[in-house]
């Protein structure tokens, strides 16, 4: 917390002891453009935490009972699946193929999860894969052999599906002011390929986000996010939005999505339970069928943990575990910087998309998440992103160049965390300035703008931004 | 800057009660005794610093007798260092009040930053990322190899630090609990029987790896005194840590402060550290013996003793022979009716956790009679419930003074 005072004054303080700050009403002074709350990203609920667990609080005024539930979902997000059969049969079950043992170790402390490093397993990457076309549901044709996701890691006797490498390509660019920068593009390639060559798949890497505040995003109404459309671009500011609409495999219908990089999963239910089956290789009431795409006899034979893996009851403690992670407050947002920041962000139009200030409905996963106004810094809306960030793989509605825009609560946290400051959907952007200029398609305008200010506003953009 | 707090102290003492215009202090401005927001912070540095200390020298006693075990291994020697293991937690388990304070021990972006918690404190651990485990305990077991049983891996403190948290948040490597692994060894057997980790000393003289296993260990031990000493240093006087918190408006080291409180008795100790093993379903028998705090030693009903105690230390002050103006002194000066309920439930919150402290019973047996749906609460549960009031009080508290966390 920068809350420096020149040493004399504070000496005066000490001897007089009439300073305003006494009544931690920071009195903002006269260029400042201080909002009254604009730190409370999620109202009352927000917690105010510094540390490496800054992810991991729960939001205040849980019930008893309630907290016992988030604590047992906690111990559920962070233990270590193992293969079945086992001893301890409640978490039994993982794979036969799988991503990751723990929902912890591509959600580290409820975090951001790292860029792929050739030849190390995962901690929170993961490489999504389809053939053209959707099918009977909207969805992603399965690659014959694999699936829609790559398991690299497999139960010992079984194999996996692949390995994935990346390598880096260098791309240089140049501020108005004459600074240059370079970013890295990354390329995959498969090795090791099981069950047949994956050339020409449809590829989407992935990484995993912090998980905060999920339960306002659920508890949102869904004309909070819709409102936001403008698909033929009648305002003419270069930005369109639009929804994606999904299949719910819970009540097989279509409903509109608002979880992950492509906004895919309608639900945190369903969300969850994909994480479970895709990354895991667990099976729920939702997603039932073992992973194993056929011909992968081995895996199809190997014996599972029970029917389902993961239990109704198991599955609703980890979503109300992560329905009710608090959001931290902002951090530094008097600072001078930090409020030109704030001014720059409106001045540049970023807020068009990482929009604030939706307000909760009565549909949620408990009361406490009902009726909050929250600033999420994301319309939950799908934008074309330009083609220099297209994963080139549709999902749903969401074609090759769309992302679903990315809340920003929390960005300034990921670094202490996580102890890295990776960002976008593969990590490929190194800090919150790559990111920015990562931006394209709708937003080539409000790139451009960036790359025109002067140096000194740069950094006021992304000190403001690392407030978040 | 050099300040010499209690120095310092007296003389805000004195010009407070001549020159008081600070509106916090309207309602005792006659009062020459009333505590200021700043004799709280720096008789709450005082406090920071000595159990630090006390905690670091304790480690320090640990490590010499680590040493003297690992030069002559002997059945006596190991019981010795065990023996000294426990002493140290005595008071490490009252510095973890100091966490979530936007201090040194967790923050990691600061320049005094040392964001050493998780290394010295991590768990549950999956142990057999250090060392061997005995078949059929632990499924994830071929998850990892062992470092003490890979030669490849040179053990020193680079690398064992590297290594720590290094795979998922199970995969620790360093700090307490691998120490207490390396001594004790797994629990393997069942709660009723009232037993520890049954490592025997022969694991440092003649079994496989025993030259690694006993480097591993005084490896460990060595950066957590570093860990600690490194804490004590920012934090004693003129240290680099304290003076930013001297610094600190009142109202923001204040809030800092009871913050700590407020975290530890409201989450980390009743939530993370006893309804989680409550309700879990880990280990042997599905007893959730895995997910007790310190699950080798059984010594989990001292570690819960000491966390109460460390916020019972920062509410009310008072800390061995520290005493002086604390966040309770400031409530009873601003609302009388809310102290009394403070120290009410701070009391109760102790004795309940006493039950479990002070029981003839190990905690992973306790914990095994009682279910968080109980309709009845058992002693376990009674202290979840008791320090989850003290932490509304330590909350509404905090209101009572016009602070809000």
């Amino acid at each position: 917390m920068k809350y420096k005072l020149p040493l004399i004054y504070l000496f005066l303080l000490i001897l007089f002891n009439c300073s305003d700050d006494d009544n931690y009403q920071p009195v903002p002074d006269s260029t400042s453009n201080y909002e009254e709350g604009e730190e409370l990203l999620t109202g009352v609920l927000g917690v105010n935490s510094t540390s490496g667990n800054a992810f991991g609080f729960e939001i205040d005024g849980l019930s008893f009972q309630q907290l016992a539930i988030f604590a047992s979902g906690n111990s559920l997000f962070n233990q270590t699946w193992v293969s079945a059969p086992a001893s301890t049969t409640a978490r039994d079950g993982l794979g036969p193929t799988f991503n990751a043992r723990a929902c912890a170790t591509c959600h580290f402390k409820d975090g951001r999860g790292s860029p792929l490093v050739n030849g190390s397993n995962s901690s929170g990457f993961l490489m999504r894969i389809s053939l053209n076309g959707q099918d009977a549901n909207g969805d992603a044709i399965p690659v014959p052999g694999y699936g829609l996701q790559l398991q690299d890691q497999a139960n010992n006797g079984i194999a996996y599906e692949a390995k994935i490498n990346i390598t880096h390509e260098a791309v240089n660019g140049t501020y108005a002011d004459g600074s240059t920068y370079q970013l890295q593009k990354p390329i995959y390639t498969f090795q090791d390929e099981q069950f047949g060559a994956l050339s020409g798949v449809n590829t989407s890497p992935r990484i995993g986000q912090q998980t905060i505040g999920l339960g306002l995003i659920s508890a949102l109404p869904d004309i909070e996010i819709t409102k936001f459309e403008d698909s033929n671009d009648s305002d003419n500011d270069g930005i369109s939005g639009r929804a994606n609409f999904v299949y719910n495999y819970d009540t097989n219908a279509i409903a509109l999505g608002r979880f992950g990089w492509k906004a895919n999963a309608p639900t945190l239910r369903q969300q969850v339970a994909g994480a479970f089956h895709g990354d895991m290789g667990l099976t729920t009431s939702i997603f039932s069928e073992q992973n194993c795409p056929s011909p992968q006899q081995d895996c199809f034979d190997a014996p599972n943990g029970g029917t389902p893996e993961v239990t109704d009851s198991q599955l609703e403690k980890v979503v109300f575990y992560q329905a009710h992670l608090a959001v931290p407050n902002r951090r530094n947002y008097l600072d001078e910087d930090v409020q030109q920041g704030k001014i720059l962000f409106n001045q540049l139009n970023c807020i068009a998309c990482h929009a604030i200030n939706q307000k909760t409905g009565t549909n949620a996963e408990s009361e406490l998440l009902e009726n909050v106004t929250i600033k999420p810094y994301s319309d939950f809306l799908l934008h074309d992103m330009g083609d220099a960030l297209a994963d080139n793989r549709s999902d749903f509605n969401a074609n090759g160049n769309e992302w679903r825009t990315q809340p920003l609560w929390g960005i300034g946290l990921i670094a202490t965390v996580n102890n890295h400051t990776n960002l976008l959907h593969d990590g490929r952007a190194r800090n919150v300035e790559e990111a920015i200029l990562w931006h394209g398609g709708e937003a080539e305008t409000s790139k451009q703008n960036f790359k025109n200010l002067n140096i000194e506003k740069r950094q006021q953009l992304i000190a403001f931004i690392n407030s978040l | 800057m050099k300040t010499n707090v209690l120095k310092t102290t007296a003389v805000i003492v004195l010009t407070l009660s001549l020159f008081s215009c600070g509106n916090d202090d309207d309602v005792t401005t006659e009062n020459i005794n009333a505590v200021s927001k700043t004799d709280v912070t720096a008789n709450y540095g005082n406090i920071v610093y000595q159990t630090y200390l006390d905690s670091y020298n304790s480690a320090v006693d640990m490590q010499t007798t680590i040493n003297a075990f690992v030069t002559t291994p002997n059945q006596a020697n190991f019981d010795l260092a065990k023996t000294a293991w426990l002493d140290a937690r005595e008071f490490y388990g009252l510095t973890e009040a100091f966490r979530e304070c936007n201090g040194p021990v967790d923050t990691e972006s600061n320049a005094w930053s040392l964001g050493s918690e998780g290394q010295m404190n991590a768990w549950p651990i999956d142990e057999s990322y250090i060392d061997y485990v005995a078949a059929g305990t632990e499924d994830y077991a071929n998850d990892y190899d062992s470092i003490i049983g890979d030669d490849s891996v040179t053990i020193d403190q680079t690398t064992i630090t590297g290594l720590n948290e290094d795979i998922n948040d199970k995969s620790i490597s360093t700090g307490w609990h691998a120490i207490e692994f390396l001594l004790w060894g797994q629990d393997n057997t069942m709660p009723v029987d009232d037993l520890p980790g049954t490592r025997a000393f022969t694991d440092y003289t003649t079994a496989d790896h025993a030259d690694r296993r006993a480097l591993y260990l005084q490896t460990a031990t060595n950066v957590l005194v570093n860990d600690l000493n490194a804490l004590t240093t920012t934090w004693s006087p003129g240290g680099t840590y304290r003076v930013v918190f001297d610094n600190l408006s009142d109202d923001i080291a204040l809030r800092q402060l009871i913050n700590g409180a407020f975290f530890i008795a409201g989450d980390e100790l009743s939530s993370e550290r006893i309804i989680a093993p409550v309700d879990s379903t880990d280990g042997i028998g599905g007893l959730g013996q895995e997910d007790e705090h310190s699950c080798f030693s059984d010594n989990t009903h001292r570690d819960i003793y000491a966390n109460a105690k460390g916020v019972y230390n920062v509410v009310f002050g008072d800390y061995n022979a520290i005493t002086g103006a604390s966040f309770y002194d400031l409530v009873k000066q601003a609302n009388p009716t809310q102290a009394a309920t403070l120290k009410t439930a701070a009391d109760n919150a102790m004795d309940k956790v006493n039950a479990i402290g002070n029981n003839t019973q190990p905690f992973d047996y306790l914990i095994t009679l009682e279910s968080s749906t109980d309709s009845n609460f058992g002693i376990v549960m009674q202290s979840v419930q008791a320090l989850q009031d003290w932490a509304d009080e330590i909350s509404a508290s905090a209101d009572a003074i016009g602070i809000s966390l």
